[in-house]
């Protein structure tokens, strides 16, 4: 547990009436106590996590959590495959990510961006950047994370848990999904974003119980705070290089022409061209992300 | 006697009530599609949405006991909103053409449009049948009957079918099948309509507030 005890086992061991006082004298004047919380996501430390209300996004992810994951490459970890007249020497590649946003509360909780990381973690807080304790999931997102398919895939959770009794929960949530996966393989109409929305305040204000109530959140939230993304993916782009339809892989100059992604493509997109600057056919590229996992160079890029 | 106020009027209503029969006294058309006097709220529409002042709660009027001293907002434009896009949300998975307007509106090819309270309160609240479009149902199968039809692409599962069925001591009657999106009103163990209904047949087509089961011409 992360307080001032001395010793280090966890306050949930403890007996009852410890917990009462010390839990009780932790947190904040409103909301008392401490929370657990299952950190995961691009973070170096993750698991399951007790802390005092009203610490603050950034000690969990920068203290707690040692900050967000750092990626090896496969070439940096393992050993090198090429052929002998290949001398190449792989230098280890290790890719640094950027702290973007979090997704506190599970499936229906909100993505609070980085900007917002000093946001402590009470009830009221929370409440007012759109996010919520809820089932104390904390999913770290980088860079790489598009915000609009972060959306889609939480709301595919709520819709599926819709039991389908009331209309803006049954109908509304699965129209909501379809606007985001219209959008993440690059069909979205123009009236979307603001029909998307419309409908996410109509669900929230709507439906019958608490799942239709909250199921808009991470829709809203990303709506709110990362819009620019979704107006990237209504004009056919995903910034974050996500979304698979919306993006094409191509080889850099910095290719070295070492071979290693052409011996990795599962689906040969890559033509052997040791020594020469490598090529992906477009056509028939899957877009399944290994041969830039395994460029020692870095050289391969999303665009 | 309870009192409640409702869009700053004030009215007395019997002890039990709920507010949509306080706003019925007041003579507020309230767009009510899943209630039903003779069965337990079936809270499915909710299209008679209604705000509680001072808690802010937004609250099925059918599945609200009106209490002494309630203020209450009815036609106001949030609420008048929400029961909108609970309208064009069910029109946007229901069966009637959209694209054609030339025989009212929404363009109906029911033998009940003018019982329709879908219908009704479609147009009465200018509901886009489009806005909202998308995927529609499954529906595999065709249901036949002496007295009357059911199309299920026009149910709004409401659930007043299910309950009269019920009420009337229906051995097999009606149920949910599904769960979700996908949930439809069905026959239970794929038995015959004809079996489902015996009795109940023409009090479930008169209940029905969509064209999803009408009665047969004779
Ligand atoms: S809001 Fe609740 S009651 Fe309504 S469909 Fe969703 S899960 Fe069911
Ligand atoms: S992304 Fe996958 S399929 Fe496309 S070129 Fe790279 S390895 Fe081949
Ligand atoms: S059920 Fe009502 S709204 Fe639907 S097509 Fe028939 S009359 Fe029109
Ligand atoms: S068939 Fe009619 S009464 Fe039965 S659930 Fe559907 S809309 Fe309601
Ligand atoms: S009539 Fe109240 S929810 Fe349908």
């Amino acid at each position: 547990m992360w307080c001032e005890e001395p010793e280090r086992s966890s306050a949930a061991r403890k007996p009852l009436c410890w917990r009462r006082s010390k839990v009780a004298a932790l947190g904040t004047e409103t909301s008392r106590g401490t929370k657990v919380f299952a950190l995961a996501g691009k973070i170096r430390r993750g698991g399951l996590i007790e802390v005092p209300m009203g610490i603050t996004i950034r000690e969990i992810v920068e203290d707690i959590g040692g900050g967000v994951k750092t990626d090896q490459s496969p070439a940096g970890s393992r050993c090198h495959t090429v052929t002998d007249n290949l001398n190449h020497m792989v230098s280890a590649g290790s890719r640094y990510h950027t702290f973007k946003a979090v997704q506190i509360g599970g499936p229906s909780g909100g993505c609070v961006p980085a900007e917002l990381a000093d946001t402590p973690v009470d009830y009221e807080a929370l409440t007012a950047v759109g996010a919520m304790m809820g089932s104390g999931g904390l999913v770290v997102l980088d860079e790489t994370d598009c915000m609009v398919d972060i959306a889609r895939y939480f709301l595919t959770f709520t819709q599926s848990q819709s039991c389908g009794q009331c209309a803006p929960c049954r109908i509304g949530t699965r129209r909501m999904l379809e606007i985001l996966e219209r959008l993440c393989t690059g069909e979205g109409r123009d009236d979307d974003l603001d029909t998307l929305e419309h409908l996410a305040h109509m669900v929230q204000g709507g439906s019958l119980c608490g799942l239709g109530k909250t199921a808009p959140n991470p829709v809203l939230t990303t709506l709110r705070y990362f819009r620019e993304e979704y107006e990237a993916h209504l004009a056919g782009r995903c910034p974050a290089g996500k979304c698979q339809k919306l993006i094409t892989y191509s080889v850099t100059d910095t290719c070295t022409g070492c071979t290693l992604c052409a011996q990795h493509c599962p689906v040969g997109a890559i033509a052997l061209r040791p020594y020469e600057k490598h090529e992906i056919d477009t056509d028939k590229c899957t877009r399944c992300d290994v041969c830039r996992t395994w460029c020692p160079e870095d050289a391969i890029k999303i665009v | 006697m309870p009192r409640v106020v409702i869009d700053n009027q004030e009215v007395e209503v019997t002890p039990g009530s709920n507010l949509l029969a306080a706003a019925r006294k007041l003579k507020i058309d309230v767009p009510a599609l899943c209630y039903h006097p003779a069965c337990t709220p079936n809270t499915s529409c909710m299209a008679c949405l209604m705000k509680i002042k001072d808690t802010g709660r937004i609250v099925p009027s059918c599945a609200t006991l009106a209490e002494d001293g309630m203020v209450v907002e009815s036609e106001t434009d949030e609420i008048r909103q929400l029961r909108r896009a609970a309208l064009e949300l069910l029109l946007s998975d229901h069966a009637a053409p959209v694209d054609e307007k030339a025989d009212g509106y929404p363009y109906c090819d029911c033998e009940k449009r003018d019982l329709c309270r879908l219908r009704k309160y479609a147009e009465l609240y200018g509901a886009d049948p489009a806005r909202y479009r998308g995927s529609q149902r499954k529906t595999e199968r065709t249901y036949h009957h002496p007295e009357i039809t059911y199309d299920p692409r026009k149910c709004i599962l409401c659930g007043i079918c299910i309950q009269l069925a019920q009420q009337a001591g229906e051995p097999l009657g009606l149920t949910l099948i599904g769960r979700g999106f996908d949930v439809r009103v069905d026959v239970p163990l794929d038995e015959p309509l004809e079996k489902a209904l015996q009795t109940a047949a023409r009090r479930c087509a008169g209940a029905c507030p969509t064209g999803a089961l009408s009665r047969r011409r004779e």
